[in-house]
């Protein structure tokens, strides 16, 4: 296999918490904690889990737009941190889309104008070079040429998500950061836009991270499959395995919290629940993330955090972060919990 | 298949049945040439703990429909035809006063704003009460007791100590949990819950949507459920209506919605989400398109720029919701009704 385009090795982020007026540091934010995985040239990676766990982060950093507290990023064979002080500035090759692209566009200036902007900036065209390369970027997006002309509050979302993603694509990036990008989007518009999303990354080799809360999209198109929560990645590894048969009873009460559209099976299927709440991020316990929640805790999962392995007899390349998965009366509860998630 | 016979008229549930009925409502903005009709002769019924999903897409008219009914529109909007009726009672031209007794007791909203609308400088428990407190005459000692029992009632772990906690220090699944012991605090007859899960991570919504249909059960509820998601209704909802561009465009029994849509629009949007399932490289195939702008009404069948199975006179008039295959039982808004034999064929078979 060759070298992966994108490779994190233990990369930690934290945050300052302030208090008080001075605005002392009080305490740290955990919010991504030794997360390591590597995204093969020309696929994606889907990185799910829920409110707070991390995916924002672990986007940014990838891109340069985190501090790094520990671990490194590695894009395209080059070091993330020894780039950044060779140019002093975010690599070309790598770009972020975001959920609200209106919050992301300049009110005051035209569609045609934000992408010129883009292409001036970086120096790619310009003058009537540039209003080419704009009128091209609209045709790569599916959208009409005139709309260069509009601001963006007289577009709908899904054009405003379709304008973010030309100009992510004007400075022709290798890798592209999508934050949510189908998330506030209808049913309909989401199918467009990921369809366009799979046809740039045909054409052009493109690799992605997806970051998402909606788990049947990611399904869609998403290669492999990172689970994070509170910071830490619970499991990684092949799409098809990880939807057909999770190994970590996190990943397993996510997948069988997703409705079904289909009612028969919707309300019988068994479920596998989540007790209580979230992870405090600024005061990691120690042992597994998930503990407060799980099911299957017991004494060691409160005192060891539990490694990334995989599973005996199974994909070796499919790895859970769990004490007990190996256990048959874990194994059972999530196989039932699965049959019914797919079905 | 062209369709000769006369259609029989949509039949929602008779009267006696519905607790609560929008017939015939029309909601407006702006005046005369400046008008936008975002809501068009919708009709919807819900019988006595009954749940009824409402679906479509964004801006096709579900918020409005539910505010106007609660007399809840914003300055400029305003109903242009119709009744609202709780119990055989026309809503639409009482009182603010009157309806502010009949939104406590009668029905009750939980808005798909109510996230961020919760007061963030008053305590959860001071929030709950007031109301009981100003319009139930509750005394002070009694509506603590209330809210204490509604917060256990909703899955509020300590909820004694939990009344002193501002909306911040809950997490966004416990807010939710605390807007619907509100929700419910005056035992309405109906329940009107506006997106309550969107805004949720899906295992708190999943464990929202439990907890919502319970308490439906053990109250004896009709509960009203608005969505975008059909997964969520599916769950759910004994019913489906479901919306595009202010009008209701088909309704039917949550199964054979499922099973035989008859509505090319609930068609395609169903393809859409079981194409999720497929592999990476298959291409999705959605919904050409844009749905329609309100400011700018398409001539006819507001679907057909979108539609497949478009003919002449979808362009020319607009359909009317009516069914004259299954005895009235599942109406849809459809010149053409393309899948109409399936629907027959399959309804008592396939489970989509
Ligand atoms: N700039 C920041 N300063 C302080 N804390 C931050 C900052 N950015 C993120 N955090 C914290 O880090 C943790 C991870 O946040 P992050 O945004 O990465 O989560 P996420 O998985 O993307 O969540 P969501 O699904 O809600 O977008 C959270 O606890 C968050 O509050
Ligand atoms: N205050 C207002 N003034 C004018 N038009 C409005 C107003 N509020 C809503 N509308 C319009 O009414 C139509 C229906 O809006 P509504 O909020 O009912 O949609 P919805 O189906 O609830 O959508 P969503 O899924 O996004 O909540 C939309 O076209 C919207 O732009
Ligand atoms: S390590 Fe323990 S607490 Fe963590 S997921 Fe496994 S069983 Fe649950
Ligand atoms: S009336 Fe015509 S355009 Fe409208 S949904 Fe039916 S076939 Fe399509
Ligand atoms: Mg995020
Ligand atoms: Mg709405």
């Amino acid at each position: 296999m060759s070298a992966p385009a994108i490779q994190l090795k233990d990369v930690s982020v934290r945050f300052p918490i302030r208090k008080g007026i001075l605005r002392r540091v009080a305490g740290e934010v955990h919010a991504v904690d030794s997360v390591s995985f590597d995204i093969a040239e020309g696929e994606t990676v889907g990185l799910v889990g829920e409110s707070g766990s991390g995916k924002s982060t672990t986007g940014r950093a990838l891109i340069g737009l985190a501090p790094l507290a520990g671990g490194t990023v590695e894009c395209f064979g080059r070091d993330l941190r020894a780039l950044r002080q060779a140019h002093g500035a975010l690599p070309r090759m790598s770009q972020i889309v975001f959920q609200d692209p209106y919050a992301s566009l300049n009110p005051r200036m035209t569609i045609g104008e934000t992408l010129k902007e883009v292409l001036e900036v970086h120096e790619l065209a310009k003058g009537h070079d540039a209003d080419q390369r704009v009128g091209r970027l609209l045709d790569d997006v599916g959208l009409r040429r005139d709309l260069a002309e509009r601001y963006p509050h007289a577009l709908s979302g899904g054009q405003r998500q379709r304008v973010a993603i030309a100009r992510a694509l004007a400075i022709e990036p290798k890798f592209i950061v999508l934050d949510e990008v189908v998330s506030a989007l209808d049913v309909s518009i989401q199918g467009q836009i990921v369809n366009l999303l799979q046809d740039l990354q045909q054409d052009r080799g493109l690799t992605y991270l997806f970051i998402t809360h909606d788990l049947s999209i990611v399904r869609h198109v998403s290669h492999s499959i990172v689970v994070m929560y509170g910071g830490q990645i619970m499991e990684k590894g092949p799409r098809k395995s990880i939807f057909s048969a999770p190994l970590h009873p996190y990943t397993s009460a996510l997948l069988s919290a997703v409705p079904v559209p289909n009612p028969r099976i919707e309300r019988m299927r068994p479920r596998i629940d989540v007790r209580s709440e979230p992870p405090d991020p600024s005061a990691p316990l120690p042992g597994c993330r998930f503990q407060k929640s799980c099911l299957f805790a017991t004494e060691i999962c409160r005192t060891s955090r539990p490694q990334l392995r995989s599973m005996t007899g199974r994909d070796p390349d499919h790895l859970a972060a769990c004490h007990h998965m190996q256990e048959p009366h874990v194994r059972e509860a999530l196989s039932r919990a699965a049959q019914g998630a797919v079905s | 298949m062209m369709m000769f016979t006369k259609p029989h008229p949509a039949q929602t549930i008779r009267s006696s049945d519905a607790v609560f009925e929008v017939k015939d409502l029309g909601v407006a903005y702006g005046r005369d040439a400046a008008s936008v009709q975002v809501v068009n002769d919708v009709s919807l019924s819900v019988g006595r703990g009954e749940a009824l999903g409402v679906v479509g897409e964004s801006g096709c008219g579900k918020s409005q429909t539910m505010l106007a009914a609660l007399g809840l529109l914003p300055r400029g909007g305003r109903i242009t035809s119709g009744q609202v009726l709780l119990e055989g009672r026309n809503l639409v031209d009482l009182s603010p006063r009157e309806m502010r007794a009949v939104r406590g007791s009668g029905i009750a909203l939980i808005s798909q704003d109510a996230l961020t609308s919760l007061n963030p400088a008053m305590t959860i428990g001071t929030q709950m009460a007031e109301p009981m407190i100003h319009y139930g005459g509750m005394s002070r000692s009694a509506a603590r007791t209330r809210c204490i029992e509604l917060l256990d009632l909703v899955g509020i772990p300590g909820a004694a100590t939990r009344l002193a906690s501002y909306p911040h220090e809950l997490s966004g699944g416990m807010r939710q949990r605390a807007l619907i012991a509100m929700a419910i605090s005056a035992n309405p007859k109906v329940l009107i819950a506006d997106e309550p899960t969107t805004a949720l991570d899906v295992t708190t919504q999943s464990q929202i949507l439990r907890l919502i249909d319970s308490l439906r059960k053990e109250l004896g509820m009709a509960l009203i459920l608005i969505t975008h998601d059909l997964g969520v209704v599916a769950g759910v909802a004994d019913r489906v209506a479901v919306l595009y561009a202010g009008r209701v465009v088909e309704t039917a029994e949550t199964e054979t919605l499922f099973a035989s849509p008859r509505h090319p629009y609930t068609k395609a949007l169903l393809d859409t989400i079981s194409q999720l399932e497929d592999e990476v490289s298959e291409r999705l195939n959605p919904i050409p398109g844009l749905p329609p702008d309100p400011r700018n009404p398409v001539q006819g069948c507001p679907f057909n720029p979108r539609c497949d199975y478009v003919r002449d006179v979808c362009r020319a008039e607009l359909p009317a919701l009516a069914d004259s295959v299954e005895g009235g039982r599942h109406p849809v808004r459809c010149h053409v009704d393309p899948f109409v034999g399936l629907s027959l064929t399959m309804a008592s078979g396939g489970a989509r």
